[in-house]
């Protein structure tokens, strides 16, 4: 009854329909659950890696990508949780030095996993959400076949899902970081522990160069 | 004379001895809490948890700082309550894993601490976890191979 005079006392004008559906689809984007924001951007991330266009302009291409990633990724809720008790110890500048050393060591992990991609498909299975965390399950399955679920821990920051951790079979990668760093902080130093991540990141990042071989001399012909 | 009440005395001695001794063993092999330490409860999701059973060690670093007290099902995963030691703060990015002694042994939880600014309380819940790895089906994808 209520439903029917208040549709009567809308229709006045096409200026109030149209607001409404600005409304309304600002309120889907808004409300866009955190399955389809972490789809939306491994979407965009595996858009500009194989963007023709980009493919002789490497630096340009991996410089759009970081981006892509870090604006799904919460570096520092990660780095904490990788480092674990000893991040309240931390001065601020040392969380911010050791955020930022650490965010490095991931992209580049994560660019090498997104480089190698070769059209391997990827299942959204679903989505969980409680309070202010969620889960978004995925799938992986590789040409051959074999499925490896990949799960992504996000944490809800003004409407937007954010990457906290990775977790692979079953296996945590903040876990995995936060186990190696605690035995590394007992027996040396803060400023040890950002070298050590800092030649691990500059290793892969060699190593990613040398397997491209063809790419290294399309750029040397330019 | 004497010496009668002295052989009573002695039987009342030892068989007291003989009580004490049988309710503590009961109670040590009966894991009874009576006067333990103080303890508060928190739950965990798991996906699997392989064959672990209420009872089993909750480990930090290895050191025992509680037990698990029940495994129940929800929403077809594992719901697993803990009871951890009073005075062990648990950040709310704390990691519960399923793991076990050895290659075939128990499964224990171990709890790896985090670095967020807020303790879980009493009756919280852990939101990071990792669960059981299957032995089985490892040794199976090794030995019939990947497809």
């Amino acid at each position: 009854m209520r439903v029917h005079r208040k549709t009567s006392c809308v229709r006045p004008g096409p200026y109030v329909a149209g607001v409404a559906l600005v409304f309304a689809a600002a309120a889907t984007s808004l409300a866009a659950g955190a399955l389809e924001q972490v789809k939306a951007s491994t979407e965009e991330v595996l858009g500009i890696v194989q963007d023709p266009e980009l493919k002789d302009r490497e630096a340009e291409r991996e410089k759009r990508a970081c981006k892509a990633i870090d604006r799904r990724f919460d570096w520092r809720v990660m780095a904490r949780g990788a480092m674990g008790p000893e991040w309240r110890d931390l001065t601020p500048k040392q969380a911010d030095t050791f955020t930022h050393t650490f965010a490095d060591l991931i992209r580049a992990a994560y660019m090498d996993t997104v480089m190698s991609y070769s059209g391997e498909k990827i299942e959204y299975v679903a989505e969980r959400v409680d309070g202010k965390y969620g889960v978004v399950k995925t799938v992986l399955i590789t040409r051959k076949g074999t499925r490896i679920p990949v799960d992504y821990r996000v944490l809800k920051t003004d409407e937007k899902w954010l990457i906290y951790d990775v977790i692979v079979e079953g296996v945590s990668m903040v876990n995995n970081y936060r186990k190696q760093i605690s035995s590394i902080m007992i027996r040396s130093k803060f400023d040890e522990l950002i070298e050590k991540i800092k030649d691990k990141a500059e290793q892969r990042r060699k190593a990613r160069e040398e397997k491209k071989p063809d790419r290294g001399s399309r750029k040397e012909d330019k | 004379m004497k010496k009668a009440f002295d052989l009573e005395l002695v039987v009342g001695i030892f068989v007291l001895a003989g009580i004490l001794c049988l309710a503590y063993l009961s109670i040590r092999l009966g894991d009874v809490n009576i006067l333990g330490k103080d303890t508060y409860e928190v739950y965990a999701i798991f996906s699997d948890v392989g064959d672990l059973r209420a009872g089993a060690p909750v480990v930090i670093a290895g050191v025992r700082v509680g037990k698990v007290t029940d495994i129940s099902l929800d929403n077809y995963r594992a719901r697993v309550v803990l009871s951890v030691e009073e005075g062990v703060a648990l950040q709310e990015d704390v990691i519960a894993s399923v793991k076990t002694q050895g290659l075939i042994g128990e499964k224990y939880v171990e709890l790896t601490p985090g670095g967020a600014p807020e303790n879980i309380g009493a009756g919280g819940r852990i939101r990071q976890t990792e669960p059981a790895v299957d032995l089985h089906s490892l040794i199976r994808k090794y030995a019939f191979g990947e497809i």
